[in-house]
């Protein structure tokens, strides 16, 4: 750096030495057009040359894992990584952000549910965060969180807003995955066609799982939130009334769950919801893709469910889907241009 | 010479340039952060604005729902819901010629419960419904009894937190039934310490209900039974019960009431707080909000007091009721505004 600065130095020094008719003359030299669009022209290209190599083999550690996260997660990107950097190592920076799925399963007895019901909803803000922002929800009768969803369930999905006022419920985040796929494109998913299973008012209104296990959520009928790999035989055996899909855990009976890196998801909108010890649910969204609020990582939203005191905890669905809603408004800013987008789930609070 | 040190300085400024942008990239943006901090937000949203519902003036027993969406009130003899921002009204139907007898708000939702005499195999019988103003949809909920001439419904209490229903039904002079319906619907009568009932409430997060013995102006609560004894030797009146469990007796005068007694079940009565009040009211003037706090309607003077925090809103019509939030109010036309409790 210094070297370079001395070097410009004495380029410069040097002409002030001769005539003034000639300073002005190499002044006007060296602020031409033509000089100008040369050096735009060369500090592109170089730039664009060595930029990548710079932040794949450079010491920019967290910078290369989300960019390589976000290239091979994104569906038609994925060049953006493999130009540059052999399959191998991709496989090996990827592999710093992974989560293990855990055969653990949440211990009820450790959840003390109240006998004396509270219909306490209380809103935060969470701020203070350099990277994000974002709400939290406390409910504390857990009785009141049902899983809702869309009215033309493997049709048509329904925001997160209609969900709530079709089912009466005061508060409401979006909830499981569904495939996000029309018949002619990828990513044109309208929400109706959910994933995994779900689980309303003691009733499956959806198995795609085969006898198979997935990560998914359940509500028994004290309001005790289970979190873990079930199958749906094992949701009912239970006793779980409400149960929605997606992944991964993130804490189970008061402990994080593996997650490596940054988990591998990318810094995005997140859902998360979880279960303290004395019964009550958080629900929580993170915004991003805006300026002043970028997103989350799992692991990010893993720590802050940790330090909110739940005792379980799973990631919802996010991205666009992330939606809060509580009597008749949206809490957040989705990060969908259409508003809010439309979903196969929601767990609502009734 | 020179054009090699010019490349290898813009070169230089290139990488210096994707150095910093990495640097504050890696550092400070994509930056593994968990730290952060909470502050509640208020989430209430003022709902006193748009206003556009009128009153007739044959409109009787006006009422409001818990966030002023909705206006229930009869005109001859039919039950009428107006929608308080588009001012539209709408019947309340019965099925089967049926009459209603009791209707009231839920504490806390924009649903009406109604009794109902209706006509069921050539009998006169009296059923429990609910009505969801918004979806305007009826629920059956329980058909308690017969219904004879003079039968009454005096009161139905209910709380949306346990779900239970008690209806205290006047069998014509000398005896008071009351029923108690529960969230799966199952009925059974409450075994009562009177005959004839005064006011009753229940509590709301808790399935016990508090009456008045009108015979002998006592007061009981149930499950477990228990009377509740005061130290006073004035008639008192049951006025009412607030979301947080707080039971208020009024100490009266006449038919006026001159203080408060106030506290909750549970609690030792000789140790419940009391306020004198200034000047006699109305028990239909006094407003306990979640807050367990005290508001008192001063019709003369045009303002509504709270008695707790000393705050005083001056109004200018009639008052039609003090809710959580905010006064409704009527002018002279019947037009109807509401006005914030919670302005600063």
């Amino acid at each position: 750096m210094k070297t370079n600065k001395n070097s410009k130095n004495s380029k410069n020094s040097k002409p002030q030495n001769k005539t003034k008719i000639k300073k002005i003359k190499k002044k006007n030299k060296r602020f031409s057009i033509k000089t100008i669009v040369v050096f735009l022209a060369f500090e592109l290209l170089f730039t664009a040359f060595t930029f990548p190599f710079i932040l794949l083999y450079g010491p920019f550690e967290t910078a290369k894992s989300t960019y390589v996260g976000a290239a091979m997660t994104s569906a038609s990107h994925q060049f953006l990584a493999k130009w540059f950097l052999s399959d191998e190592k991709i496989a090996k920076i990827q592999g710093q952000n992974t989560v293990e799925v855990t055969s653990e399963t949440t211990d009820t007895s450790q959840i003390d549910i109240p006998k004396i019901k509270d219909d306490t909803i209380e809103i935060n803000q969470l701020d203070g965060n350099s990277k994000y922002s974002g709400y939290w929800m406390l409910i504390k009768d857990p009785t009141r969180v049902k899983i809702g969803y869309t009215s033309k369930l493997k049709v048509e999905g329904e925001t997160t807003s209609q969900i709530a006022e079709k089912n009466g419920a005061i508060a409401a985040i979006n909830g499981g995955g569904f495939v996000d796929q029309s018949s002619s494109a990828e990513w044109t998913g309208n929400g109706g066609l959910p994933t995994g299973v779900i689980i309303s008012g003691g009733e499956i209104k959806h198995d795609d799982l085969g006898g198979g296990k997935t990560t998914s959520l359940g509500i028994t009928k004290n309001g005790t939130m289970l979190v873990g790999n079930f199958s749906v035989a094992e949701l009912k055996e239970k006793g779980v009334q409400e149960a929605v899909s997606f992944y991964p855990a993130l804490i189970i009976n008061g402990k994080m769950t593996q997650i490596s890196g940054d988990g591998g998801f990318g810094i995005a909108p997140k859902t998360a919801i979880g279960q303290r010890k004395d019964g009550a649910i958080i629900f929580l969204v993170i915004d991003g893709r805006e300026l002043g609020s970028l997103g989350a990582t799992v692991k990010e939203v893993q720590e802050i469910m940790f330090k909110l005191g739940c005792l379980n905890a799973m990631n919802l669905d996010g991205g666009k889907s992330t939606t809060m809603y509580y009597d008749g408004e949206i809490i957040n800013k989705p990060s969908n241009s259409m508003g809010e987008r439309t979903i196969a789930t929601a767990i609502i609070v009734k | 010479m020179k054009v090699f040190k010019k490349i290898i300085a813009w070169a230089m400024l290139s990488i210096i340039l994707q150095i910093s942008i990495l640097y504050v990239l890696n550092n400070i943006v994509f930056k593994h952060t968990s730290e952060f901090a909470s502050k509640p937000i208020e989430v209430k949203k003022d709902t006193t604005k748009d206003i556009k519902a009128t009153i007739l003036s044959t409109a009787k027993d006006v009422s409001i729902s818990y966030n002023g969406k909705y206006l229930s009130y009869k005109e001859n003899d039919a039950l009428f819901l107006e929608d308080s921002k588009t001012g539209i009204s709408n019947q309340v139907k019965t099925e089967n010629d049926g009459t209603i007898l009791y209707y009231d708000w839920l504490q806390d939702r924009d649903v009406l419960v109604i009794a109902e005499k209706i006509k069921k195999d050539g009998k006169y019988k009296i059923q429990l419904t609910t009505y969801d103003a918004k979806s305007a949809t009826k629920t059956v909920v329980k058909e308690i009894c017969t219904y004879k001439d003079n039968t009454k419904v005096k009161k139905i209490t209910a709380s949306t937190l346990t779900g239970v229903f008690y209806i205290d039904i006047d069998t014509g002079g000398s005896k008071n039934i009351v029923y108690r319906i529960d969230r799966n619907n199952d009925m059974k009568e409450v075994t009562l310490k009177t005959l004839i009932l005064g006011n009753m409430q229940v509590i709301p997060h808790a399935d016990r209900l508090i009456y008045e013995d009108k015979i002998n102006g006592k007061f009981y609560v149930t499950n477990p039974n228990k009377q509740l004894e005061f130290n006073s030797n004035k008639k008192l009146t049951l006025l009412g019960i607030d979301k947080n469990d707080v039971l208020y007796m009024g100490e009266l005068n006449g038919d006026k009431i001159t203080s408060i007694t106030y506290g909750k079940v549970d609690e030792d009565t000789s140790k419940w707080k009391k306020v004198t009040l200034d000047s006699v009211v109305n028990d239909d003037d006094l407003y306990f909000s979640n807050e367990s706090e005290i508001l008192i309607n001063d019709n003369l003077k045009g303002s509504v007091k709270n008695l707790t925090t000393g705050k005083e809103l001056a109004y200018e019509g009639k008052l039609v009721q003090i809710k959580e939030d905010f006064i409704a109010l009527k002018d002279t036309e019947g037009k109807l505004t509401y006005k914030s409790l919670k302005e600063k």
